[in-house]
């Protein structure tokens, strides 16, 4: 790794307009995973590093947040654990996480009134697969069955959907993060999710 | 454990009791408890052992206790005497007159010592006050750190900061006693680094140095200093290298 992907605590502080007390708070909060410090030693001596994208990208989302809610909510919100919610169907459309036909779609496998925190990941799932144009209508739905079951296998959330195609068959299955899968030459990998990141996308919706 | 079980445990004299979960947990004398305990108030008055963990939404110790488990409190842990942790300790306030030894790490919103604290790992709080010595292991990680520390050598691995505060805790009949035993060093702080907004040293010996508005007091012996903001020095402070960045 070198000085484009990684940035010292020095130049973060800098560039961000941040202080020590700021990003030592975040720390404390858990706003920024532990394992982002990387303590190399430097001529200086030892010195902190933190994946550049990353910890920019980090910094910005709480910079821009940080106004209207709390530190310990944030926090929750950049984990990828569930929390209690539960919203009706027009705010789904009002928030922007899926539009009238995929809701439609999925009020058909699950008849619902109020959307709960794995539901709206499986909405989420949804729109993203039938927006991708790669799957069809069942196919998605079989899709967003695969991911409703892996929201209750893998309790933390942290798993991926893979989608595949061989000679027309079609099948999907999800795996725990992270990891490396190799398929038979001739299958088509025609969608692979990550279920954290689309979970991450919904909590700002959610904001 | 029972989730149902309100009743209490009252251990005076000797006794053991097995853990679950309690409404008021009293040890007058000396007690024992093997497995996890669930309690609203704990109350240890002599010693106490605690073999599982802990959670409670408050507790006192006027003795000495030991818990072998992870410690949870949702309150005040108030400690006069002696406590060994072997686990994790959290809790929102914690108090401590005496002797503490933490065999993993610390996390609280609001720390305050005297005596003498060992911290194995690391230790975090919104604010952080010793009066008396303290070592930790690991990063100390808090808003505003307040330490007046005795000259019996406290050190810390790495500091995280807001604010802090360094002093000499004003004894005079405990200087003059440690200048008898030992006049060979006159540091009442080693540290590797700090890294904080506002850093105000005294008799601190440190690797490196990094803030905003840093000023080393008396007696200190810093090999780097990196400051953004105001820098001030007192005149016997041994300083390797100091730059502006």
């Amino acid at each position: 790794m070198d000085s484009d992907t990684l940035i010292s605590k020095k130049e973060l502080l800098k560039e961000a307009g941040i202080s020590y007390g700021q990003l030592y708070r975040w720390k404390r909060k858990g706003l920024i995973p532990d394992d982002w410090f990387i303590r190399r030693s430097t001529f200086t001596g030892q010195e902190t590093f933190f994946p550049r994208d990353k910890i920019i990208k980090r910094v910005d989302s709480i910079n821009n947040m940080k106004g209207d809610i709390s530190l310990d909510d944030l926090a929750g919100m950049f984990s990828t654990l569930p929390e209690n919610i539960l919203l009706p169907e027009n705010e789904i459309k009002k928030r922007g996480i899926a539009g009238d036909d995929v809701c439609a779609i999925y009020s058909e496998i699950h008849e619902k009134q109020n959307y709960d925190f794995t539901d709206l990941i499986c909405v989420m799932v949804l729109q993203e697969l039938l927006k991708s144009g790669n799957l069809g209508r069942d196919e998605s739905i079989c899709a967003a069955h695969t991911v409703k079951s892996g929201m209750e296998h893998y309790k933390d959330g942290f798993f991926e959907l893979f989608a595949v195609r061989r000679l027309g068959l079609f099948t999907c299955f999800a795996a725990s993060m992270p990891c490396d899968i190799l398929f038979e030459s001739g299958t088509h990998l025609t969608a692979r999710i990550s279920v954290p990141e689309i979970s991450q996308k919904l909590k700002l919706k959610l904001l | 454990m029972d989730e149902n079980n309100q009743n209490d445990i009252q251990i005076s004299g000797s006794g053991k009791s097995s853990g679950g979960t309690y409404r008021k947990i009293t040890i007058s004398g000396s007690g024992e408890i093997s497995g996890d305990i669930k309690c609203e108030s704990l109350k240890i008055s002599g010693s106490g052992h605690l073999k599982g963990s802990l959670s409670a939404k408050g507790a006192v110790i006027s003795g000495s206790a030991k818990i072998d488990g992870d410690t949870d409190c949702e309150g005040e842990f108030k400690i006069n005497g002696s406590a060994k942790f072997a686990g994790r300790v959290k809790s929102v306030f914690l108090r401590i007159f005496g002797e503490s030894h933490f065999g993993d790490s610390l996390e609280a919103e609001t720390v305050s010592l005297s005596g003498s604290a060992n911290i194995a790992g690391d230790c975090s709080a919104d604010s952080f006050t010793v009066n008396g010595a303290v070592n930790i292991g690991g990063l100390l990680n808090a808003d505003k750190i307040e330490l007046k520390l005795h000259p019996f050598g406290s050190s810390i691995k790495s500091i995280g900061c807001g604010t802090i505060n360094v002093y000499e805790n004003p004894s005079a009949f405990l200087k003059h006693l440690f200048h008898a035993i030992s006049p060979l060093t006159g540091f009442i702080l080693k540290t590797g680094t700090i890294e904080g907004d506002d850093i105000s040293l005294c008799k601190t010996q440190a690797e490196t140095v990094r803030g905003k508005n840093v000023k080393i007091g008396r007696g200190c012996k810093i090999d780097l200093v990196e400051y953004t903001g105001n820098y001030e020095k007192a005149a016997d402070a041994q300083i390797g290298r100091e730059m502006k960045v």
